[in-house]
């Protein structure tokens, strides 16, 4: 028994005659490629959205009326309301509205000769700093022009900084998104002691290693833990309570914790957050932006981080369900995190190698 | 391209395409119309290809993505109806037991499986075409046969 078994049943495998007609046919009249269902959700979206408010609106306009049937149905000659003394009352109305017209237009004709006045001061100001000769009584019209003059500069330069501002924080935000993440850069570790608690809580350790590196620290811990005669090739084929055991040790000879762990952590999290559907994936890009900001993250999305994530993976991973099972269970979920950490990691980065986002690195992820 | 160019391109690929995609999903149907797309993919690619074997890897990139789409897109469950594992050309019992085997692997192992040990690609090969590092794949094929070890015992060689 073994992989060519595999390969010999593959190799009878092949498409139906169908198919190779149907995509000749479907080439010949030039026809693209078939939406995935998601384009097609995406494409049919604002019409579904459009069609929905048309009917919403014909429901909620039906149980007006329906409700207000009274008001709509016609009415004999004895309901028709006496209108005479409405009609005095808006014409009453209306010549008080005449009268504040009348008012208003007199304020505009003061206001107008003011702005006028204003125009010949600042126009005296003007020819007061140009002007050879100065009187005591234009000295101090100059003295009020220069004095308003800097308060003016000022102002501007404070546009001027709030506009660079504004520029440098849109510079930023494309730095984030096209430039090296300066979180990827070497990191000296100088405390690799017990690694973050919530590296454990989530399920996953992060440590410094390659693969080979790896397969020898897990195969020396496992010796040194349950010895040469309890020793067991896989890991799986322990018990619950020895792996946790096994996963607690391991996490804290080789787990990190230092400034990149926890950058990795927070990806982590928000994929995992995203796949359960506690946030959208543009709330996690801006989870993350805030983030590698510096802005504090909303209390409430740490709390699921801490708890939901490692309570979800236990609940998937024990309800009556066989190992093989429950193992399937685990990768399918973290599968689905592996392709949001893409997502995230392609957001950030422009780049999404999933098994190897923080080169260099290692997730461990471990099961119960 | 005319339409002889295009049967002798699917009579080269269509098999390799349309097994990487059974691999991945394990549906007759999702397979062919994996197929289709893919086909119709590279029916519509103008710049031609160095040689047959980068066009190869290029169609099966395609198919790898699409898969994954149309996984992502749903969220198929991860099992085999039952008329699928019924129609598997096994002859033997020891081929079904291996086919049972890989096909019970989650999807990221047994497409790895199924390019190296079906298609005969080096490790290096897949991790490009994976857009992985060829660690990345060793691993997770070293994880894939110690499953496969754990599932099939110790009658299992690679």
């Amino acid at each position: 028994m073994n992989m060519n078994d595999y390969k010999h049943v593959t190799q009878r495998m092949h498409p139906s005659d169908a198919c190779k007609h149907e995509i000749l046919r479907a080439a010949a009249q030039n026809e693209q490629p078939r939406e995935t269902r998601r384009q097609i959700f995406w494409k049919n979206l604002p019409v579904a959205a459009a069609g929905m408010a048309a009917c919403l609106s014909l429901i909620v306009g039906g149980a007006f009326i329906w409700q207000n049937r009274a008001d709509f149905a016609p009415r004999t000659q004895s309901q028709v309301p006496d209108v005479s003394a409405v009609t005095e009352e808006v014409g009453a109305s209306l010549t008080t509205t005449a009268t504040t017209l009348a008012q208003v237009a007199e304020v505009q004709t003061e206001t107008a000769a003011q702005v006028q006045t204003t125009a010949e001061v600042q126009a005296v100001s003007q020819a007061a700093e140009t002007a050879p000769a100065v009187s005591a009584e234009t000295e101090i019209v100059t003295t009020k022009a220069t004095t308003e003059a800097p308060v003016k500069a000022e102002s501007r330069g404070t546009t001027a900084a709030t506009i660079m501002t504004t520029a440098a924080s849109e510079i930023k935000t494309t730095e984030v998104k096209t430039e090296t993440n300066p979180l990827l850069q070497e990191v000296i570790i100088e405390d690799d002691t017990i690694p973050h608690r919530t590296l454990e809580e989530i399920g996953f350790i992060i440590v410094n290693m390659d693969c080979e590196e790896y397969h020898a620290c897990e195969k020396k811990l496992m010796l040194d833990m349950f010895g040469e005669d309890g020793f067991n090739d896989s890991l799986e084929n322990y018990a619950a309570d020895k792996r946790m055991q096994f996963w607690r040790e391991f996490a804290k000879r080789y787990g990190k914790n230092d400034e990149l762990t926890e950058s990795i952590t927070i990806f982590l999290q928000t994929a995992f957050l995203i796949q359960k559907g506690d946030l959208s994936p543009e709330e996690g890009v801006s989870l993350i932006q805030n983030f590698n900001e510096g802005k504090t993250i909303p209390e409430e999305i740490i709390e699921k981080m801490n708890n939901n994530a490692d309570l979800r993976l236990r609940r998937e991973c024990s309800e009556g369900k066989d190992e093989d099972s429950q193992f399937t269970d685990m990768w399918e979920t973290f599968t689905g995190i592996e392709w949001q950490m893409q997502y995230l990691m392609g957001e950030f980065y422009g780049y999404s190698d999933i098994n190897n986002p923080f080169p260099g690195w290692w997730i461990v992820v471990y099961q119960y | 391209m005319d339409k002889a160019q295009m049967a002798e391109i699917y009579d080269r690929l269509h098999d390799a395409v349309y097994r990487t995609a059974f691999a991945y999903l394990r549906n007759r149907q999702d397979a062919e119309d994996i197929t289709h797309d893919v086909f119709l993919q590279r029916f519509a690619r103008e710049e031609p290809f160095p040689d047959g074997e980068q066009e190869k890897a290029w169609m099966l990139r395609v198919t790898i993505n699409r898969c994954k789409d149309l996984l992502r897109s749903f969220r198929r469950k991860n099992s085999v109806p039952l008329e699928e594992a019924a129609q598997i050309p096994a002859r033997t019992s020891d081929e079904r037991a291996v086919w049972d085997a890989v096909n019970a692997l989650p999807a990221r192992y047994r497409i790895l499986v199924h390019l190296h040990y079906a298609e005969g690609y080096t490790l290096r090969e897949i991790a490009k075409m994976t857009h992985q590092t060829e660690t990345a794949v060793q691993t997770q094929l070293y994880r894939a046969r110690k499953r496969l070890r754990a599932i099939l015992g110790e009658e299992f060689t690679l």
